[in-house]
């Protein structure tokens, strides 16, 4: 790895004040690991063992990102994209293989003690509280690690276990919370000691619909009104459209998209998505559904088009004329739908 | 910033021994129970053997020295070893790791506090035990002097057992599978440091090299503290034992920042 002359922390990447600051800073980012491959069988087994196969794969590569203070950027990709590699090169648990990373001006895997302080990490499929105590105890022992003092502690635990609805449930053990319970206990451990960057691997990742709301909702509270700068990484585009309006796309561990969720929507042009439902089943061979992606159901009475904004007027018009229509309804296209287009043809995207 | 350490290490131990005591059954099965069983079986071998041999003394050995030997080395282990640092290794196979490289209280600490718990909890188990030796006369009457150095020493091997174990525990950087080195290093450090044979017992060749390896003061050293008839005096013993845990930590230092290249942080 290549390692960067730069102190543990550069103030000139960190600058305080009204200037915008870069949270976070990389340049030329790349992880390679080594990866066993193995030949399916005992024989397979045999050959590994006497000959280990170890190819080099690169989980990231030449990625570049900055992050301003108080965003909240969505990380997309499908699984092993990458995404949850960069997180932890960000974070400190892992080093790049080449490139620099500044985050809060620090290096991260260099790891320094005012570093660990000021972010905390949310993963949705790992625990960090311990599961045979309350939640309040160990709520006290990152108060001991972070240093929180007493007071504001206190104000902070009661707050967010007001806010999240989860006050009755500090003194339960954690193994005996349902995963909704547990994960608002998880967020309120990555929150308590207000940290200047927050990296959230999949929050919602198991929950009802009804937590994954409640989660969105309590986020854009709090970074309302902490304007702590947030990475997101979920497979939920709901989370995603609720709370981040810059989106990163990565794909086979390269940054494929850096822009605003408005600009991602857009990327396969400026279409509406519109539903329309027959009295009837109608044609589908009439000429007047070409060239609209036609997503028709078993009966033939409904249909989903896709519609370029310019000529939506026109064409809503000219099926309203001539096919008895009984419901018709208009949206954008759903960013999940921009998304899976994409991940299926990612020449579609730019650059 | 002193006072904050203390704090945290106080904390953590705390919670620590919250989570030990937790389950009633766990706590008296994992605490209790071993090393009950250990001394039990130990203790009828030896009396059946010397039995057998009509009483006759064993290297210098008599029949009730053995036995109190054997006593000692029971208490000596609850002092000093403990596998709480068996968890290391899962933790670094399967990520949880993660969790301690974030906080700011180094992750070396978390497992020292956690140790530390347990060892609290083995003292105290180890003082009732002395006593109901004492009462049953398994033991003789007490030597002060003698029951203050096996003590402090006996808590002083802890950390180099700690040391030992933690540095074993980092080969789950390398390696999936770490129980079958722990499994092998439990086997000689009860077979060389005289957990089970006095090391007095082994022939000549091998309790000379056996002094130049950290296993006699594991058990032997400290257990004959105990008892008033250690060969070596308490302070040259103290600067050796010194000189193995200032290796042993080095050595987890280096094996520590090389295996944290190789973490990958399963599961998240």
């Amino acid at each position: 790895m290549k390692q960067s002359n730069l102190p543990a922390r550069d103030p000139l990447c960190y600058r305080s004040g009204t200037v915008k600051e870069a949270v976070i800073s990389c340049q030329s980012l790349a992880k390679e690991y080594l990866s066993a491959r193995k030949e399916p069988g005992f024989l397979g087994t045999l050959r590994s063992f006497v000959s280990p196969n170890r190819v080099k794969v690169s989980a990231i590569q030449d990625f570049n990102l900055e992050v301003e203070r108080g965003e909240i950027v969505g990380l997309l990709g499908p699984n092993g994209a990458g995404k949850t590699t960069l997180i932890k090169m960000l974070t400190g648990i892992v080093p790049p293989s080449h490139g620099v990373a500044r985050v809060l001006g620090y290096e991260p895997f260099r790891r320094p003690k005012d570093f660990r302080r000021r972010i905390s990490l949310v993963m949705g499929q790992k625990t960090q509280l311990w599961l045979d105590i309350p939640a309040y105890d160990s709520f006290q022992l990152l108060q001991r690690y972070y240093e929180v003092p007493e007071d504001e502690f206190k104000k902070r635990v009661h707050a967010l276990g007001e806010v999240l609805g989860v006050r009755h449930l500090f003194h339960t053990h954690i193994r005996r919370l349902s995963l909704g319970e547990r994960m608002k206990m998880e967020l309120m451990a990555c929150l308590l000691h207000n940290p200047d960057l927050c990296f959230l691997d999949e929050p919602t990742i198991g929950l009802d619909v009804v937590a994954q709301k409640q989660i969105r909702d309590f986020f854009k509270a709090y970074q309302r009104d902490h304007k702590t700068t947030i990475i997101l990484t979920s497979h939920y585009m709901a989370d995603i459209e609720a709370l981040c309006p810059r989106i990163v796309l990565v794909l086979g561990g390269r940054k494929r998209f850096d822009g605003s969720i408005g600009e991602f929507e857009g990327v396969l042009g400026r279409e509406k998505f519109v539903t329309l439902s027959f009295a009837e089943p109608v044609d589908r061979s009439h000429p007047i559904w070409t060239g609209l992606n036609p997503q028709w159901d078993e009966g033939g009475t409904s249909v989903e088009l896709q519609i370029e904004e310019g000529a939506l007027r026109e064409r809503s018009i000219a099926i309203l004329s001539n096919f008895p229509v009984v419901d018709y309804s208009t949206e954008k296209l759903p960013i999940e739908r921009v998304l899976k287009t994409l991940l299926a043809n990612p020449h579609l995207l730019p650059g | 910033m002193v006072s904050h350490e203390i704090r945290k290490w106080r904390k953590t131990i705390s919670v620590s021994l919250s989570r030990y005591m937790a389950f009633k059954a766990d706590f008296f099965l994992m605490l209790v129970a071993p090393s009950f069983v250990f001394i039990a079986i130990n203790y009828n071998i030896w009396r059946s053997v010397y039995q057998s041999r009509g009483g006759a003394s064993i290297s210098g050995f008599s029949m009730d020295q053995m036995l109190q030997y054997q006593c000692w080395s029971f208490i000596v282990t609850l002092l000093v070893r403990s596998h709480r640092t068996w968890n290391l290794s899962e933790h670094i196979r399967y990520g949880r790791l993660t969790a301690f490289l974030l906080y700011p209280f180094e992750a070396w600490k978390f497992y020292a506090s956690e140790f530390i718990a347990f060892q609290l909890l083995q003292l105290v188990t180890a003082v009732l035990a002395v006593s109901v030796l004492q009462v049953f006369n398994f033991l003789p009457p007490p030597d002060i002097g003698a029951y203050a150095i096996g003590f402090g020493f006996s808590l002083l091997v802890s950390v180099l057992w700690f040391a030992l174990d933690f540095t074993l525990g980092l080969a789950a950087f390398w390696l999936d599978e770490v129980w079958i080195f722990r499994v092998i290093f439990g086997f000689f450090a009860v077979l060389f440091s005289g957990a089970f044979i006095p090391i007095e017992l082994f022939p000549a060749g091998l309790q000379s090299f056996l002094t130049y390896t950290p296993f006699p003061f594991i058990t032997s050293v400290p257990a004959h503290l105990f008892m008033g008839t250690s060969s070596v005096s308490v302070w040259s013993a103290t600067v050796t034992l010194l000189g193995w845990i200032g290796s042993l930590i080095l050595c987890a230092v280096v094996v520590w920042r090389r295996g944290l290249r190789l973490y990958n942080a399963a599961g998240i």
